[in-house]
């Protein structure tokens, strides 16, 4: 359990089992809600008065419609559980005083997830807001610990397909400002520019990636979720 | 068989009727577990509240769309007995008249 009063001043408490077992519990009602809409639309009709052959068929249409839509809504809400799950797992090692996995070239950034309680509130503000594709991608993509096939989310990637973290996610600044003095701020960017640059991956033979990956989404969360800077302005 | 079966299969009807409402059961019985097990996990701060609100919204959307068959159900079940009706009144007209009565 990861209670917390932390930088937003409000609490946060996950559970991470129990998410995942959420999770699960939304996958089958998907399978099932996208099962009975199937088996609607292909139920032979019998014969029958023409106004009623219309208001049925197009019952069928419309439920199943309804059926299909909340069957992916339900899973996207499996998978966004199943990864929230295993994130805030990270951040809560790190508040907890565990240095996560792999931080140890960069023990600026791992101090400042050992401390501060800061750390645990953006914990269940992990889902990237919208025009943050990147990050969500790498939600989709990092297995629960322990599991899965290993992440890579590159600069390739990044560059083709999405928006760069950096342009979207500036480490710097503000971003940073919940959780560090300035000159560990500044330290903690580069080091995360760095991994960035070389690759996400939690089974990489260098294992900074994971780490980073975790500092990023479960220490900061996105920026429109970060506390606002003291004195900004 | 008859030709009147042209008028509505009342019997097929039916059928298709009570397929609606063991569908329209089976995934009410499955969002109000999904609500249950929702509300029963230990999960809370802004995600929470924002996982919560919308499972509410989805909640919702699902037991319309329950109605919804529901009330399709029952439409069949009363058009079945109609069907039954004309049917019946078809028969009888055809008896009448084979029988040289012009009926009412």
């Amino acid at each position: 359990m990861i209670p917390s009063e932390g930088g937003s001043g409000q609490r946060v408490v996950i559970v991470p089992d129990e998410l995942r077992d959420l999770s699960s519990h939304l996958r089958d009602a998907s399978e099932e809600l996208s099962s009975a809409g199937r088996r609607l639309v292909t139920i032979p009709l019998p014969e029958m008065p023409s106004g009623i052959a219309g208001l049925v068929g197009d019952a069928i249409y419309r439920v199943n419609a309804e059926f299909q839509e909340l069957a992916i809504e339900f899973e996207d809400e499996a998978r966004v559980l199943t990864a929230r799950a295993s994130w805030a797992e990270l951040g809560g090692g790190a508040g907890l005083g565990w240095l996560l996995p792999g931080l140890a070239p960069f023990p600026q950034v791992g101090s400042m997830l050992r401390g501060p309680e800061h750390l645990i509130a953006p914990t269940a503000e992990i889902e990237p807001a919208e025009g943050h594709r990147w990050a969500e991608e790498l939600l989709d993509r990092m297995p629960a610990p322990g599991e899965g096939a290993p992440v890579e989310i590159g600069p390739t990637d990044l560059g083709d397909r999405y928006e760069h973290p950096l342009g979207e996610f500036s480490l710097t600044g503000s971003d940073l400002h919940p959780v560090g003095p300035q000159s560990m701020r500044a330290e903690a960017s580069g080091a995360v520019e760095g991994a960035l640059r070389t690759g996400l991956s939690p089974d990489s033979p260098d294992p900074v990636a994971a780490g980073v990956a975790g500092c990023i989404l479960v220490g900061f969360g996105p920026p429109d979720e970060a506390d606002p800077p003291a004195g900004d302005g | 068989m008859d030709d009147l079966s042209s008028l509505g299969d009342p019997a097929g009807m039916r059928r298709l009727a009570a397929e609606f409402s063991a569908r329209a059961e089976a995934v009410a019985a499955t969002i109000d577990s999904l609500s249950a097990r929702t509300a029963a996990t230990t999960f809370e701060g802004p995600a929470a509240a924002q996982l919560r609100a919308a499972m509410r919204a989805r909640e919702e959307q699902g037991r319309q769309a329950v109605l919804r068959l529901e009330a399709a159900s029952a439409t069949l079940r009363r058009a079945a007995g109609r069907v039954e009706d004309e049917i019946d009144e078809e028969r009888a007209a055809r008896r009448r008249a084979a029988e040289g009565d012009p009926g009412r």
